[in-house]
């Protein structure tokens, strides 16, 4: 009877705990970038290749690097950037407008920041 | 071109990650334009009533292609400032509650005396006074209810401030209907639903005491509405002398609009019409003498005639230079159309004969017609020899009604005038001098009365030439001569001269010989070679009155060539002269 009860509380534990981390705003940010990169049809180098251009950026939201443009500008400027892959996300991403590339290259201070 | 970008902020609308949320307020401080833009637009299609209030509160930050997006969608922005509007009456009330356990406690905490209504907090101050600019700044009609709320029932500081706000967009409103060219429909909902609110506002004037809302009601209220009907009726209203000030005062279009609809109602209330005659301002009469006309709309006549008193009917009111001249001719119509006293129209129409604008002054000119006796027989004697054609036209058309001695007479002297109104003015009042009038009587005129008569038929009937000209194309032979006699009575016959040389050839030799006889007074080729040919008619009278007519053509060709010659011969002063003949 105790066992059963442990696994019942060890079940309700995992659910709840579960659940805890899925209201979280942490796993929502996350579950957001995931979203995006599906949505934009991301292979897993250009998925992991964002990922660490969030944490490298410091960025508040990962998910950021899908809506300013001047992330994926910043992270050509970094050595060693695998540059024709940069290329071809920022085409994905953000598509050929000028204006975007333009601004990219201006250093400001953003959210991103 | 922003293919991903776009994707991306569809994405965000659409989710319900929270996540997504907090991205795109964040993106509201991205430097990039379109990503500001796209980020607005995605938080304002997300029905969260607190995501807007945020909205609001950076509403200054916001540049101008964002402020476009955001008047698309006015409807986020008018529940935030509604509940703002909402909270002030309330606040009021907290803020009193705090008054009066203070007075209960001994003295107030920020050392104002007591009888002040405590100052609601600083904060929530300039939020109002935000969201008051932002319901100026997108239009936010749907928030004048509340702000009427407000003003009825909010703190002085804010009711100043919403009072006034009620106004300006009332104004704006009004602006936007009377310009509208499209959704009509839309804004006469709107108006219906202003009205009503201001209605009520109106009936509470005592409560309130604001004259703002009065005149926001007055610029979107129809004359026949019953509330203002009401006021303007009952001078005991607390609101009847208000109104009656803000009537008589207003300059803003809605207000005049409302004044000058009062004309489309016979039972139109007293008082609206005496400020209607009382406003001597330029702008106002204006408006009502353009939209009368010399004529005033049929609809305007029965209210006018109940006007006993318009404050510039005064010959030499400085009103009357401020006007153009149409203008002016529309405040003579509206003077005839009042119950004025008659001698003080005279006296302005006189004034205005001598000092008004051209227009005006025909007006006047025409005006006279309603006035009988001696000073206006004597005024219209005067005008027939004015500067003015039109004026002149305006005198002659009523020489003849007013049955002043030597009328006739008179006219006859005007019929050398080369002005088209004036002949044409003429001609209406010469209804006998018509060349159809002439052709009926021609047969039984004497010769001598023909010559004149025709003459003058001439100068006044500008159709004659092809009246007789159908008459010479007649069927009948007696009206084909007399057609030719009447032409050569009246002077036409080198105007008609082609048809009278066809008329040589007519069946009727009687047509002949009138043709033969009129083509006397033509000296041209064809007429000379017509002639020639007539000498040879089967007709002796035919054959002979050619001959006669071109004998008169000779007698008078030479006589031309002698006084050629005599004009073109030296004088003989002139070959003595020192200067022709140097020595």
């Amino acid at each position: 009877m105790t066992e059963i009860i442990l696994v019942a509380v060890l079940v309700g534990g995992l659910f709840v705990s579960f659940e805890w981390v899925r209201r979280s705003r942490w796993y929502q940010h996350r579950q957001l970038f995931r979203q995006l990169c599906r949505l934009h049809q991301l292979d897993r180098s250009s998925r992991r290749l964002l990922q660490q251009l969030s944490q490298q950026l410091r960025l508040p939201y990962s998910a950021w690097v899908f809506v300013d443009p001047r992330c994926l500008a910043a992270a050509r400027q970094m050595p060693g950037a695998p540059l024709p892959q940069l290329l071809h996300l920022e085409q994905r991403l953000f598509g050929d407008q000028p204006e975007q590339t333009q601004q990219a290259n201006e250093p400001k201070n953003t959210a991103a920041n | 071109m922003v293919k991903g970008l776009e994707a991306t902020f569809q994405y965000l609308t659409r989710t319900d990650n929270p996540a997504a949320r907090e991205l795109l307020e964040a993106a509201l401080d991205c430097p990039s334009a379109p990503v500001r833009e796209l980020a607005l637009m995605a938080l304002l299609t997300k029905p969260d009533r607190v995501l807007h209030r945020r909205l609001f509160a950076r509403l200054e930050q916001f540049d101008a292609a964002c402020k476009a997006i955001l008047a698309k969608r006015s409807d986020r922005l008018s529940a935030v400032v509604g509940e703002i509007f909402v909270q002030t009456p309330r606040k009021r009330i907290q803020e009193q509650t705090r008054s009066a356990s203070e007075n209960k406690h001994g003295k107030p905490s920020d050392g104002r005396p007591f009888s002040e209504p405590p100052v609601p907090d600083k904060k929530f101050q300039k939020n109002f006074i935000q969201a008051c600019e932002a319901v100026q700044e997108f239009h936010l009609y749907d928030a004048i209810p509340s702000l009427v709320q407000v003003v009825e029932s909010a703190h002085p500081v804010f009711a100043d401030w919403a009072a006034g706000t009620v106004l300006e967009l009332t104004k704006t409103f009004y602006k936007e209907l009377s310009a509208a060219q499209t959704s009509l429909k839309d804004l006469k909902t709107l108006r219906s639903r202003l009205t009503e609110v201001l209605q009520a506002s109106a009936s509470a004037y005592s409560r309130h005491g604001r004259k703002e809302l009065l005149e926001a009601f007055l610029m979107v209220a129809k004359p026949q509405d019953a509330v203002l009907r009401r006021i303007l009726h009952d001078r005991r209203e607390s609101a009847h002398e208000p109104v009656v000030s803000i009537l008589t005062q207003s300059m803003e279009g809605g207000v005049i609009r409302l004044l000058l609809g009062f004309l489309e109602y016979p039972q139109a209330p007293q008082v609206a019409l005496e400020v209607v005659g009382q406003r001597t301002d330029a702008r106002f009469v204006q408006y009502w003498a353009q939209q009368a006309g010399y004529c005033p709309p049929e609809v305007w006549k029965e209210t006018l005639g109940r006007i006993r008193k318009i404050a510039w009917a005064e010959p030499g009111h400085p009103l009357w230079t401020q006007l153009d001249g149409q203008t002016q001719a529309g405040c003579i119509g509206l003077l005839l159309a009042s119950r004025i006293d008659r001698l003080r129209v005279f006296q302005i129409l006189e004034y205005l004969l001598q000092h008004g604008k051209p227009e005006g002054r025909r007006a006047a000119a025409a005006a006279l017609a309603h006035f009988p006796g001696a000073k206006a027989d004597a005024l219209v004697l005067r005008l027939l020899q004015d500067s003015d054609p039109h004026v002149q036209a305006e005198a002659i058309r009523q020489v003849r009604g007013r049955n002043i001695p030597d009328a006739l007479s008179l006219l006859i002297r005007l019929v050398e005038s080369d002005q088209a109104s004036v002949r044409e003015a003429l001609q209406e009042a010469l209804p006998e001098f018509t060349c159809k009038k002439f052709l009926r009587t021609f047969d039984h005129l004497p010769d001598d009365l023909r010559q004149t008569a025709g003459y003058l038929v001439r100068k006044i009937d500008f159709d004659a030439p092809a009246i007789l000209l159908a008459e010479m194309q007649s069927l009948s032979p007696v009206r084909r001569r007399r057609a030719v006699e009447a032409a050569s009575a009246m002077g036409a016959v080198p105007e008609l001269e082609s048809n009278i040389v066809l008329l040589l050839q007519d069946e009727d030799h009687r047509v002949r010989i009138a043709a033969a006889r009129a083509l006397a007074d033509s000296h041209s080729q064809p007429t000379w070679e017509a002639l020639r040919d007539a000498l040879f008619d089967r007709s002796l009278v035919v054959r002979e009155e050619a001959e006669k007519s071109l004998e008169k053509i000779s007698a008078s060709l030479s006589e031309r060539i002698e006084a050629l010659g005599a004009a073109s011969a030296p004088s003989p002063d002139r070959s003595e002269s020192p200067i022709s003949e140097p020595q």
